[in-house]
């Protein structure tokens, strides 16, 4: 393979045999018992694709699948999808008993309507769907290289593999399928996993294939043949029991071995393995839940809302039948007839006296469908239309566009903007949403003293806001030097210590020289990173586990100890000799390398310098290796604890680092007994080991911490901070460690050092100490991935999300991707209010799905996260402006539309019932057919779509300055039921006092100066110009933004039906039937009509103004306050602002305004204390 | 995989191939459109703005009353009813029977002018409790049958009025057939006072719905017999009674024009009225009035909209009186956040 180029030495290393820990020898463990039995019945034959087995036992392909609909299933399934709204299956019923006589209007009047909005729904969802379809297609086809069965591997694609095919994967490639490792380019068979996708853990995770295939090579695997028996597929990602059978032989197989789809070869040429589980049947897709159809909350009540007008339709209608049957059967009588003008003795059925109950039933549909006025169908559409636009608007912002990846926002489902004006709270990922998965050396103490003038995101974002607050005088010039600092732009990823003090060998020269020394020797040395030293240019490279690691060994070649080679039992070093000030290579013997764990949370290394002195160096947490001091060894620790805890608060990650001088037979002792631990094969061989290590881990000296900053992405702490004052709450759910997690917590100011920490984990029994611990302070940690599905499976799931809702701000750590949507239902179930998930990884997308709204990164790591989020945007930072701004906006232009479209339909369709009541309910309509199906098109759609679109209370700039305005969206105020039943209300008393003033104005008198007297198209007119002008101005009444647009749209509608009546009423009449020349010869000329009309618009909308007048300034809701302050003027002073801001916020608890406010409380404290 | 072209650390970042892709830049162009900075007022109601409201409509509206309701007082209006009064005594107590006889069914109604009606008087009749509005009624009718010739046949919509004997009714439906059918005699002092029957329809009825060379056929031949008959020779654009009572009424009380009287009525006039009380409101309980009306430039006489336009006017401005005040007495307190609807129920939080 590797020929020329570059000769990488650490091909030359038995990496298996530096780490004590997690390269265990395989071992039969109880589980391998049940193999066989139910639920492990799996059964693979390995390389021998033509076996007849196969095909007997069925196993699904390779082939992935994430859209929701096939070809075959779209027409069915979309059609399904849309009458199974209510309101959408309700005018099919109407559409299609239109064609009945029972229709009060034509049909095409009735279905042409229908038709538009589902074709034009269908449209979206085809296209929506259409995109999934080629990201899988681009997935499936990937290419990978597979046994031909003759020593040879060919490229196939991935959607081609079956189960048994031994595969060949090469370096930063994806796993096609799950598969089991059988040899890699190391002779060990070990390699590198990145599952970042799956997990979100960055480091690297290392797997060991069986020793009996360790050997395995190209040409070796014809002929190669074995016999896998294992568990059947499940979702469980950390575990995997199976054997294998090899020339008779039987091997324990267990997660060690097992390769996961969709995670990544990292630092390994190359591997081969066996294809287990394929398709739908790998642990990933097992983990992933299906697409769901979300659906908002407000499209949730407005069918509610729709039931609701149902039930008033349904009650209108049964009210109209009795009395409509009632007075039919009375006009027949005996032979007599009442109103023998109708000729009851000759009737059809649906007017017929002696069949009286079935003329009411019949007439019931008829009023049902006359109604069918007050459900607006041109609602959907509508909606549609408008969340369209929004989405436009949204994927058009520019403050939301990333220049360095040329990202804008992308809305990809329009479904759910206005819920993102409703957010209660936001489930964040942290490894590529928070933070942007980079670790920089940030920070030291040596000897007691604080090195290091870099300066943090949240410092940056704090000293920005500080203002007029006098608190931080010790980060005063730190402020002044970050500007500095960030012009000269640090050059070295990963490193981004300035200091002059140790910094170009000055070092030498400070008071504590020694300890500096082996200090940052030791963070040469004790690691387990490989360099990589390019031949041409003489650079060196690292690869390590993980990134702090990396910035570590970076660091100490900063400062010039420079890491430049490993052997199996050396590490080489640059370093400075202190006595003779040159630089020179030191060798230092590798004898043992006592590795990170998440129990142990320290790491060691025992060298042997080229003086042949034994020394143990050691880095860790502080908890573990403050107990693990020696009494000469905490010369320093006050001080350093200080800045441990400094450090901590900040949010940086801390490691203590200590060495001892071990002398010759204590070595000999323990290593005895570590190479004894190592090859026992006993179930505790794992204690084993961990008892010899404590033996020697201990009696420490302090050197002094280092802090590693998890680099924030640009903007976190901002942003977050907003957010918090806008009342949303922040859990933070990562498939991270705890320490990380917590680290992470601070830094972005969701913890502080005062707040009260609950932890709560497997190690933690006393779960029921929870009930007490409500607090506002308190923080809940759920850590472990058992306690959590125990949490979440057991009993004490309610307590728990008691607890994390009562608390302030929520980390879940080690969570797995379904996990993380359980929780996410947990929360969604526990309070009922809107969650919104946002994450960047493949291991998101469960929690994406899960989520109310789901908000995919579009940062560097797959597509996995977008394409199944309804959101993407580029960095977290813009959630901001995408909640506080779009959200709101959007929530308050959609509910203000609904309520609204209700409104306009309640007016126009309460006129139809109250003109019924006197044609004795026959059902008459009032208007002309093409009047009553154009009302919803032509003269009240465009301004409320107009409105759903445009419409600003205020705008992004005061949506940001106030973020307590999001609340609005969070309490649901502008959808609430009262304001929706008030809404209408205006609408039935609108409608009264229309028709009611119409009829009395417009009596049996003659109606011109020309003595004629008014027909029905008189009365229906003169109404129906009422209306057109009552419902356009009451849209300008309830808005308080004015572009050109809404002029536009408001006064054109009113126009366009005066031109409509006039122009309609010109057509033959034929066509125009009772409105032929209506408008020219009767309305427009007689002067009553102009004088009814404005005395009837003005009447019916003085209670509204009346109302708004008094609301508006006694009882002003808060986007209504912020438009009195932008009125007044008084917005550009920015004290008086902040005093109204103040004033009206909540006390926040996270975010680094609630931070500052804690730290001037206890300075202010410490103050009145002195 | 866009980081495999270095096998170093994996330390994220990812900017390095942003600037490959500059000229086709996915970057949103600025507009103050697609921004949503478009410049708009915003208005609010301020006081100033709501007082002057309410202020203008009571100016605009309490002139406009009282020009509407001296419009409606100068309106004179005879009403005379006549449907229990043109039915002999002794039929009383079976009015049905007496309207549905053939016997000779003239009446005389005697009218006195109070005051000087100025020509034209409109002379109109009025039903009530006449469902010319119900769905059965309206659309029982066949309006291509009225305009041309050609579509006599098609009746399809005027059941049970449609055919005698196979042959198509022009005009078919209930509509025609059911056409008022009493008739009004006018004598001043003996004077014959001659009705104008003319001119009584809309203009784009008689032009465009009702044909010129459409003649009645087979037209109340069948049982029973509805109301009146048309002469079989005059076209229907002609017929303006039945133009007139073909075009449906709004509300169950409502007046046809039924003739002008082109002369000018004085006061003290005593007009005789000879009618033949022909038409049947009598089986469903309705009303007949014949009514003698003038018109002004707002129509027939309803003092409902001056009143109303004064009531709503007078309302205006005492609101307009009622906000100088209550904005004096109770200026609003700015930013305070009590107006808040939630932290007022919720007390500020959990």
């Amino acid at each position: 393979m590797a020929g020329g180029g570059t000769k990488r030495r650490k091909r030359r290393l038995q990496l298996s045999k530096l780490y004590t820990l997690t390269c265990t020898k395989a071992c039969f463990k109880p589980d391998h018992s049940q193999i066989g039995g139910p639920g492990f019945s799996r059964v693979v034959y390995c390389n021998e694709p033509d076996s007849p087995e196969i095909d007997s036992m069925n196993y699904c392909d390779n082939y992935v699948r994430t859209t929701k609909y096939t070809l075959a299933t779209f027409l069915p399934k979309s059609l399904f999808e849309q009458f199974r709204r209510v309101a959408n299956f309700y005018f099919l019923v109407t559409g299609i008993l239109s064609f009945t006589p029972l229709a009060p209007y034509t049909a095409a009047s009735a279905i042409a309507p229908l038709l538009f909005v589902i074709g034009a729904t269908m449209v979206k969802e085809g296209v929506e769907d259409w995109r999934r379809k080629k990201q899988d297609i681009e997935v499936n086809n990937r290419k990978v290289k597979v046994h031909r069965g003759d020593g040879n591997f060919d490229s196939r694609e991935w959607k081609t593999l079956s189960i048994g095919d031994i595969v060949k994967v090469e370096k930063n490639e994806f796993f096609p399928a799950d598969l089991v490792l059988l040899s890699s380019s190391y002779e060990d068979a070990i390699c590198y996993v990145e599952t970042m996708n799956l997990d979100g853990e960055t480091n690297l995770k290392v797997k060991q294939g069986l020793e009996v295939t360790s050997s395995l090579r190209d040409d070796n695997f014809k002929g190669f043949e074995a016999f896998v028996k294992c568990e059947d597929p499940n979702a469980n990602l950390y575990s995997f029991v199976g054997t294998m059978e090899l020339k008779g032989a039987k091997y324990p197989l267990s997660p060690q071995q097992l390769l996961l789809r969709d995670s990544k070869l990292r630092n390994t040429d190359f591997i081969f393995g066996a294809v287990i589980f394929t398709g739908h049947d790998t642990k990933v897709i097992q983990n992933s839940t299906g697409p769901p159809s979300k659906r908002s909350m407000i499209e949730k009540k407005m069918d509610k809302i729709i039931y609701l007008m149902f039930f008033m339709v349904v009650t209108m209608a049964f009210i109209g039948s009795v009395i409509f049957g009632v007075t039919t059967r009375d006009d027949f009588k005996n032979g007599v007839m009442k109103r023998w003008y109708l000729r009851p003795d000759s009737s059809s059925i649906f007017f017929d006296p002696k069949r009286a109950p079935m003329a009411a039933f019949y007439h019931f549909l008829t009023a049902v469908m006359l109604y069918s006025y007050f459900i607006p169908i041109s609602l959907y559409v509508s909606i549609e239309i408008v969340k369209v636009l929004q989405s436009i608007f949204i994927n058009q912002d520019i403050h939301m566009y990333y220049e360095e990846a040329d990202k804008p926002a992308r809305a990809r489902t329009s479904n759910l903007n206005e819920e993102l004006g409703q957010v209660d709270t936001i489930l964040s990922d942290k490894t590529g949403t928070l933070t942007c998965n980079s670790m920089e050396f940030i920070k030291c103490s040596v000897a007691g003293t604080a090195y290091g003038r870099g300066v943090t995101e949240v410092e940056m974002a704090m000293g920005r806001r500080k203002g007029s607050f006098l608190v931080f005088q010790s980060n005063e010039d730190d402020v002044e030097y970050s500007k500095e600092a960030v012009a000269e732009e640090s050059t070295v990823k990963g490193f981004n210590f300035r200091d002059e003090r140790i910094m170009n060998g000055n070092w030498v020269t400070e008071t504590h020289a020694d300890v500096i020394q082996k200090f940052f020797r030791l963070l040469a040395v004790c690691h387990t990173v490989i360099p990589e030293v390019d031949e041409d240019t003489e650079k060196i490279s690292y690869e390590a586990e993980s990134p702090d690691e990396a910035a570590f060994v970076i660091a100490a070649r900063e400062l010039g100890f420079e890491f430049f080679n490993r052997t199996q039992t050396t590490i080489s070093v640059r370093e400075l000799d202190l006595v003779t000030g040159k630089r020179i290579e030191r060798l230092y013997k590798v004898l043992n390398v006592l590795e990170f764990n998440s129990t142990r949370k320290r790491m060691s290394v025992i060298v042997q310098d080229e003086d042949g002195k034994l020394l143990l160096l050691c880095k860790g947490a502080d908890n573990v290796m403050f107990e693990r001091l020696s009494k000469n060894g905490r010369e320093f620790e006050e001080e350093t604890r200080d800045h441990v805890n400094e450090y901590a608060d900040a949010g940086l990650r801390t490691l203590i680092l200590a060495y001892r001088e071990l002398d010759e037979n204590e070595y000999k002792v323990f290593n005895e007994r570590i190479s004894e631990a190592k090859s026992s094969v006993s179930a505790d061989r794992e204690a084993l080991i961990e008892e010899v290590t404590e033996m020697v881990e201990k009696d420490f000296i302090l050197l002094g911490a280092t802090a590693v900053e998890d680099k924030l992405q640009n903007g976190v702490p901002d942003c977050i901070d907003k957010l918090a004052q806008a009342g949303i709450k922040i859990w933070v759910l990562t498939g991270d460690k705890m320490e990380t997690a917590i680290n992470i917590g601070f830094s972005c100011s969701l913890l502080r050092q005062d707040m009260k920490q609950i932890i709560i984990n497997l190690e933690t029994p006393e779960i029921h100490l929870l009930e007490k611990t409500g607090e506002k302070n308190a923080i809940a940690k759920a850590s472990k991935e058992n306690v959590l599905s125990q949490i979440i499976n057991g009993k004490s799931q309610l307590k728990y999300s008691e607890l994390a809702i009562g608390c302030a701000s929520v980390i879940c750590c080690r969570s797995s991707p379904k996990q993380k949507a359980l929780v996410t239902r947990l929360v969604k179930s526990g309070n009922g209010k809107t969650t919104l998930a946002i994450g960047d990884g493949a291991n998101d997308v469960g929690m994406l799905q899960e989520a109310d709204i789901g908000v995919g990164i579009s940062g560097v790591e797959g597509m996995q996260a977008v394409m199944s989020s309804d959101i993407a945007i580029a960095q977290f930072r813009y959630l901001e402006r995408l909640l506080l701004v779009h959200g709101h906006w959007c929530y308050r232009r959609i509910s203000t539309m609904i309520c609204y479209f209700f409104y306009k339909n309640i007016t126009f369709g309460f006129t139809l019932f109250l003109y019924e009541a006197y044609t004795t309910f026959s059902s008459t309509p009032a208007y002309n057919d093409w009047f009553l199906s154009l009302y919803n098109v032509f003269f009240s759609s465009l301004p409320v779509i107009a409105l759903g679109v445009f419409d600003q209370d205020v705008s992004a700039r005061y949506c940001l300055k106030f973020p307590l305005l999001y609340q609005e969206g969070v309490q649901n105020v502008l959808f609430s039921w009262r304001r929706i039943l008030g809404w209408m209300f205006n609408g039935f008393y609108s409608a009264v006092i229309i028709f009611f003033l119409c009829k009395s104005s417009l009596q049996s008198q003659a109606y011109n100066h020309d003595g004629k007297t008014l027909g029905r198209e008189v009365l229906g007119g003169t109404m129906y110009t009422c209306i057109v002008w009552v419902v356009n101005l009451q849209m300008a009444l309830a808005i308080s933004y004015f572009t050109l647009i809404q002029h536009i749209v408001i006064w054109g509608s009113i126009v366009v039906w005066y031109f409509f009546i006039a122009v309609y009423g010109e057509l033959p009449p034929r066509i125009s039937t009772d409105a032929y020349r209506v408008f020219v010869e009767a309305l427009a000329p007689s002067l009553s009509y102009w004088v009814i009309t404005l005395f009837v618009v003005v009447s019916t909308l003085m209670p509204y103004f009346i109302y708004s007048a008094v609301q508006m300034r006694f009882f002003p809701m808060y986007h209504g306050m912020i438009q009195w302050l932008r009125y007044e003027g008084q917005c550009n002073d920015p004290e008086y602002c902040d005093m109204v801001r103040q004033r009206s916020i909540r006390p926040t608890t996270v975010g680094f305004t609630a931070r500052l406010e804690a730290k001037k409380r206890s300075v202010r404290r410490s103050e009145s204390d002195s | 995989m866009s980081s495999s072209a270095t096998s170093s650390i994996a330390l994220g970042g990812g900017s390095a191939e942003a600037s490959a892709a500059k000229n086709t830049s996915k970057r949103p162009k600025y507009s103050r459109f697609t921004q949503q900075e478009l410049p708009a007022c915003k208005p609010i109601l301020t006081p100033k703005w709501v007082i002057l409201t309410f202020l203008v409509s009571g100016v605009v509206f309490i002139p406009l009353g009282v020009i509407c309701l001296f419009a409606s007082q100068g309106v004179i209006e005879i009403v005379d009813r006549y449907d229990t009064d043109c039915i002999p005594l002794s039929a009383r107590d079976n009015k049905v029977r007496y309207i549905q006889g053939i016997e000779d069914k003239r009446c005389n109604r005697t009218i006195m002018v109070t005051k000087t009606m100025k020509n034209p008087v409109y002379v109109y009749y009025q039903l009530e409790n006449y469902y010319q509005n119900h769905r059965r009624y309206v659309k029982s009718r066949q309006d291509g049958q009225l305009r041309s010739p050609k579509d006599e046949n098609d009746v399809k919509s005027c059941a049970p009025e449609d055919s005698v004997g196979g042959e198509p009714i022009v005009p078919c439906g209930l509509v025609a057939w059911s056409l008022f059918n009493d008739t009004y005699d006018f004598t001043r002092n003996n004077q014959k006072l001659s009705v104008n029957k003319k001119g009584i329809s809309w203009k784009s009825d008689r032009e465009s719905k009702f044909g010129k060379n459409v003649f009645p056929k087979n037209f109340q031949k069948g049982t029973p017999i509805g109301g009146k008959s048309l002469d079989q020779d005059i076209p229907l654009s002609e017929q303006e009674d039945l133009i007139v009572w073909m075009r449906t009424a709004a509300l169950p009380t409502f007046r046809k024009l039924y003739g002008k009287i082109e002369t000018d009525l004085q006061a003290g006039d005593t007009i005789k009225v000879l009618l033949q009380n022909n038409y049947n409101t009598y089986s469903f309980n309705g009303k007949k009035k014949l009514v003698l009306s003038t018109t002004s430039w707002l129509g027939g006489r309803n003092d409902f909209l001056g009143i109303a336009y004064l009531t709503v006017g007078s309302i205006c401005l005492f609101l307009a009186v009622f906000f100088s005040v209550l904005y004096l007495v109770k200026p609003r307190q700015l930013g305070d956040p009590s107006y808040l609807s939630w932290n007022r129920s919720a007390g500020g939080g959990r």
